[in-house]
């Protein structure tokens, strides 16, 4: 059976997702040492832990300038890509939450099928639309206000003072994590454990010729940007 | 990919072990920039490997621009035989 390769994960995104996990990852060990530093030692002082939480703060914002930029400029597909329709709300969000819970166990097909034009279940597109747009800005705003206090004093006190937006960017931060532990779970729930995570990384995802998209909505009926087979040639572009 | 493994699993324990050490006889800021740079070189290192696919065809469209004919009219009468 010959494959096709799809093409899902541009480079930008893909730089922007392995900083900001790599980011997030660091941030979470370097914060829990700086919130409890009588009870974990990981780092040799809290000032490295400082110093290391900052920076990674800070190339976490950078890469979600990059994730932000590639989607609102250069592609244009911003909301496109990551609001759920309301097909998605009505009928797809309990559709794949079966499959997670129920279905994937009985060794059903996945409903929704990734292509270039519609990457996400309606699932991973509201919890995603949540992250990217509401709780990692929240953090980075938070945190950012926290690593300069004095400049922006006066908002410091309207948020309710210091100790108001330590405890705010405390529990964003947690919020973050626990969605951490559920995105990496739900990412190795395809055929192999790496199925998903390897487009992630090399921005081709690779399927047989034979299979037929399950669950195909709205635009996702063009053919994708660039399906290729393996064995030949041809390469199928966008009308 | 096992040896990889391996050579990174002692390099990971040999930096927790360094840095005990280095609480343990006080020198503790020094070790505040190596974590930095080693999270920074980190982020470098998937930067460069995201960015390898498309240098590799950038060189790949280069050298066929420049050397592509050469390469053809080779492989031509090799067909032959
Ligand atoms: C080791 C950690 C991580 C792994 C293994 C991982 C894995 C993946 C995989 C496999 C995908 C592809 C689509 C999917 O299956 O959902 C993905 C996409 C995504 N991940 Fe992660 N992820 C990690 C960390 C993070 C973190 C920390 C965040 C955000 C705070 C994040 C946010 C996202 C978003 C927003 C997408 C969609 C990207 C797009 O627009 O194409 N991930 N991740």
């Amino acid at each position: 059976m010959s494959k096709i390769k799809i093409y899902l994960q541009p480079t930008p995104i893909r730089i922007w997702h392995w900083l900001n996990a790599f980011g997030i990852i660091t941030l979470c060990i370097t914060g829990v040492q700086i919130r409890f530093p009588d009870h974990l030692h990981l780092f040799a002082s809290y000032k490295s832990a400082i110093l290391l939480h900052n920076v990674a703060g800070l190339v976490v914002a950078f890469s979600f300038s990059l994730w932000f930029i590639y989607y609102a400029v250069v592609s244009r597909t911003l909301l496109k890509t990551y609001m759920p329709s309301r097909d998605d709300l009505e009928h797809g969000l309990a559709r794949q939450a079966k499959f997670y819970l129920l279905t994937y166990f009985l060794g059903w097909k996945n409903p929704h099928h990734a292509t270039p034009d519609n990457k996400f279940n309606p699932m991973q597109k509201s919890a995603y639309l949540a992250i990217m747009f509401i709780l990692v800005p929240l953090v980075s705003l938070s945190g950012l206000l926290l690593t300069n206090v004095s400049p922006m004093r006066d908002l410091v006190l309207m948020i309710g003072g210091l100790k108001i937006l330590v405890a705010i960017h405390f529990l964003l931060a947690c919020c973050l994590c626990a969605f951490l532990f559920t995105h990496v779970y739900l990412a190795t729930l395809g055929k192999t454990p790496l199925e998903h995570i390897k487009p992630m990384w090399t921005g081709w995802e690779e399927e047989d010729s034979t299979e037929q998209p399950h669950h195909v909505t709205g635009s996702s009926r063009l053919p994708s940007v660039a399906a290729m087979p393996r064995t030949g040639m041809t390469t199928r572009r966008r009308p | 990919m096992k040896s990889k493994l391996t050579i990174l699993m002692v390099l990971t324990t040999q930096l927790g072990l360094a840095s005990n050490l280095m609480a343990a006889t006080g020198v503790r800021e020094d070790t505040s920039m190596v974590l930095v740079y080693l999270f920074l070189g980190m982020c470098a290192m998937i930067v460069i490997m995201q960015l390898m696919p498309a240098m590799f065809l950038l060189f790949g469209m280069l050298k066929s621009l420049f050397f592509g004919h050469k390469g053809q009219v080779k492989a031509n009468p090799a067909a032959k035989h």
